[in-house]
């Protein structure tokens, strides 16, 4: 705990200015107020879409539905003609693969499928394999702690 | 993503739930019309403690200047007499995705969780602030997920609010100080990263703004230094002798003016030859801050303050000391430059202590980034 503020009647102690004459407490407030500390997370694993249908069958498997209901997909979209991924979308969103959804209060799938289109962009060098592509998918489960999984698949579809 | 970099945070720091006494977030990516993400959040404080209840805060809401919008409710909260005396915690996640166009390239997601309270390591600099608001319609989601966007005119106003809000710092920095701000009294920067060629810009702005200073001043020193050799009286305008004026204080030559140019009329030359000019302070100032956002793209509010963790990162202890200047812009438009010191600290959150718990997730994440993007090459 940063520790509580002091009253009115004892004065300022270090670190703490005054707010000036007032009937209300706490009287006195920190200072150098600021940031203590600071957490970042972002889509950072690179998985095959192999092992992202691997994790998301074992984790369909591991419920009793045929569709979980703590499974939704919230969001789908992007490129999807592509053979791979296109199994990716029908197995998460049955036949659906341009982005019906099963929806549930408490969980999120939120797939992305992204086209990149610049060399800047692209550590590949040459005009064809700069277009880089990749999907990154977002899992949340509602079972205790959000499970995440983020998979960003560069893959140079064509 | 909220909820993971939250419980990140708590289990990282040993922060107990009940000593959360205010969560914000900050958001554009929400997941309901009505409910905010700050209630999803709940649950990770409740799944530890059941009586978590009493907490301050919710969503805040404005493109991607939310997140700096709700670490100043934050941080305002701590020093106001509504503080109980407990943290604070700002929680900024979003995910940035667009339609087919030039812009998908900056697509990227992540979440950001920073821990606020008093006698920080990174103390905020009260009253050296300068904030620009207005209407515009560069960047909108007027009809469901893809925004609308008018790219020139996004950048132009990004542009325009820097301008607005370092004039305003400065004001407020002369104030205090008695002299104008320059870059010189920033020894890091951040900017919010829609992408990084545009952070390049911003810094380079920056950089122009203070030549455009320095130019000013030597033509005024010149005319005065002139107009007094005229009368043959150097007395009279303080001594300055025209040939002691330097012929080229100012590195790259600015052209036509009246400068400072507005971002929409700024030779495309001149600009290249700032950025070019400004290299090698962005590389040392700016660049170590960027990491993130060069690889995972735009986070939108979470973008400006990722830079914060990754500063931590890459500059530990030796931030001690240092200014670190934020400029956060949200189009539509909210822009605001701020200032954080860094200071030595006891306790669990010093800033060397604090590298250490940051540097293996992001430096590993980082590598495992790179390696693959080689390989797949």
């Amino acid at each position: 705990m940063p520790g509580r503020p002091v009253s009115a009647d004892e004065g300022p102690p270090a670190g703490f200015r005054s707010l000036g004459d007032s009937m209300s407490e706490p009287d006195y407030a920190p200072e150098n107020v600021g940031i203590l500390a600071a957490e970042v997370y972002f889509p950072n694993t690179f998985v095959s879409l192999t092992q992202l249908v691997g994790h998301l069958k074992r984790l369909h498997s591991s419920t009793d539905a045929p569709n979980p209901p703590n499974l939704t997909i919230a969001l789908c979209y992007g490129r999807c003609a592509k053979k791979t991924l296109k199994h990716t979308m029908e197995f998460l969103l049955g036949n659906t693969p341009q982005g019906s959804a099963r929806y549930d209060f408490c969980s999120l799938i939120f797939i992305q499928a992204a086209f990149l289109v610049s060399r800047r962009h692209s550590p590949l060098q040459s005009p064809v394999r700069s277009h880089l592509y990749f999907i990154s998918l977002t899992l949340i489960c509602s079972k205790g702690l959000p499970s995440v999984v983020i998979a960003r698949t560069p893959y140079p579809w064509r | 993503m909220a909820m993971t970099v939250l419980r990140q945070l708590m289990d990282r720091h040993g922060i107990p739930a009940e000593d959360i006494g205010r969560l914000e977030v900050a958001t554009e990516s929400e997941i309901d019309a009505s409910k905010s993400i700050k209630s999803h959040l709940m649950m990770v404080l409740q799944e530890e403690d059941p009586e978590a209840t009493d907490v301050e805060g919710c969503d805040t809401f404005h493109a991607c200047y939310a997140g700096t919008a709700a670490v100043q409710n934050a941080v305002n909260w701590v020093e106001s007499r509504a503080w109980d005396g407990r943290y604070a915690v700002v929680v900024m996640s979003d995910v940035s995705i667009y339609e087919r166009g030039p812009a998908r390239p900056t697509s990227g997601a992540g979440a950001v969780a920073l821990l606020i309270g008093p006698d920080a390591p990174l103390a905020m600099e009260r009253g050296l602030t300068g904030s620009y608001m207005t209407n515009a319609y560069d960047f909108y989601k007027p009809r469901g997920l893809f925004p609308v966007v008018d790219g020139p005119m996004s950048v132009y106003s990004y542009l325009e609010a820097l301008d607005h809000v370092y004039n305003r710092y400065s004001a407020r920095f002369a104030q205090r100080y008695g002299r104008a701000f320059a870059l010189a009294d920033a020894d890091h920067a951040l900017f919010h990263a829609p992408y990084n060629k545009l952070v390049q810009k911003a810094f380079a702005r920056l950089v122009y703004r203070d030549l455009c200073r320095v130019d000013a001043a030597q033509k005024s020193g010149e005319a005065e230094a002139n107009a007094a050799a005229e009368k043959g009286d150097d007395e009279a305008n303080g001594g300055i002798d025209a040939s002691a004026v330097p012929a080229a204080i100012v590195p790259v030559p600015l052209g036509e003016g009246p400068h400072p140019l507005p971002p929409a009329q700024m030779p495309k030359e001149l600009e290249k030859a700032l950025v070019s000019h400004s290299f090698a302070e962005y590389d040392r100032k700016v660049r170590p801050s960027t990491c993130v956002s060069r690889l995972c793209g735009n986070m939108y509010s979470a973008s400006v303050w990722s830079g914060v963790a990754q500063l931590i990162e890459t500059t530990g202890a030796a931030l001690e000391g240092r200014r670190i200047v934020l400029f956060s812009y949200g189009s539509g438009i909210s822009a605001t430059m701020l200032s954080f010191v860094g200071r030595r600290v006891g306790g669990q959150f010093n800033l060397e202590r604090l590298q250490s718990m940051v540097s293996t997730p992001l430096a590993h994440s980082l590598t495992v980034i790179k390696h693959k993007l080689t390989s797949t090459g």
